[in-house]
């Protein structure tokens, strides 16, 4: 998933990672302060699929 | 709902301790097993095998940024420290099989030519076992 930080992060090696920035991350991942952005990328078959039922109703 | 089919390289991720790798290119993933050979007189001129040793290797390449969230500068950390850290192949779909591995970083090379991106490539070698799972 896509999480967009609410505050800095600040990492192992002191570099800072800015508030603002989106980043993907998987379980595990070690940010606190964050906020969801986005939970799945659609499959080229979901895709697909959208656009025909789209091309259906038109 | 997981994914149906083939699909497109770029929704399978690969990640550092939660991070996914900024500007990654590709990776792969590769296991192995050495058999023991246990042929004798009476197996009939036949190799007759059993498994032995299993393992795994881990590669991944991308573009170098001197702001990427987790890239070459992380990676090189973990070189320079011998530390090990957990590496996670997982797609973006919910319900996909993912494979979680502890790993420790055996090479790491960056490259720099003329009028091409800086790129790095890194090669990790997993410890103990291979754990699947599914994404959340």
């Amino acid at each position: 998933m896509k999480i967009r930080l609410t505050k800095a992060h600040k990492k192992p090696n002191g570099k800072k990672i800015a508030k603002g920035t989106i980043i993907s991350v998987h379980e595990g991942h070690p940010y606190k302060d964050f906020e969801v952005v986005g939970q799945e990328t659609e499959t080229t078959d979901e895709k697909q699929f959208k656009q025909i039922k789209e091309n259906e109703n038109e | 709902m997981a994914t149906a089919g083939k699909f497109n390289g770029n929704i399978l991720e690969i990640s550092f301790g939660g991070t996914v790798l900024t500007h990654a290119l590709q990776h792969s993933e590769s296991h192995s097993m050495s058999p023991i050979d246990v042929t004798t007189k009476d197996s009939s001129s036949q190799e007759e095998v059993i498994a032995g040793l299993r393992g795994s290797e881990i590669s991944a390449s991308g573009y170098f940024a001197e702001d990427a969230t987790y890239g070459y500068e992380d990676l090189y950390d973990l070189y320079a420290a011998g530390s090990s850290v957990t590496v996670l192949v997982a797609s973006t779909e919910t319900g996909d099989v993912t494979y979680s591995y502890t790993a420790y970083v055996t090479s790491l090379s960056r490259t720099a030519e003329m009028d091409t991106a800086v790129g790095f490539e890194v090669s990790l070698k997993p410890t103990g076992t291979v754990t699947k799972g599914t994404v959340a």
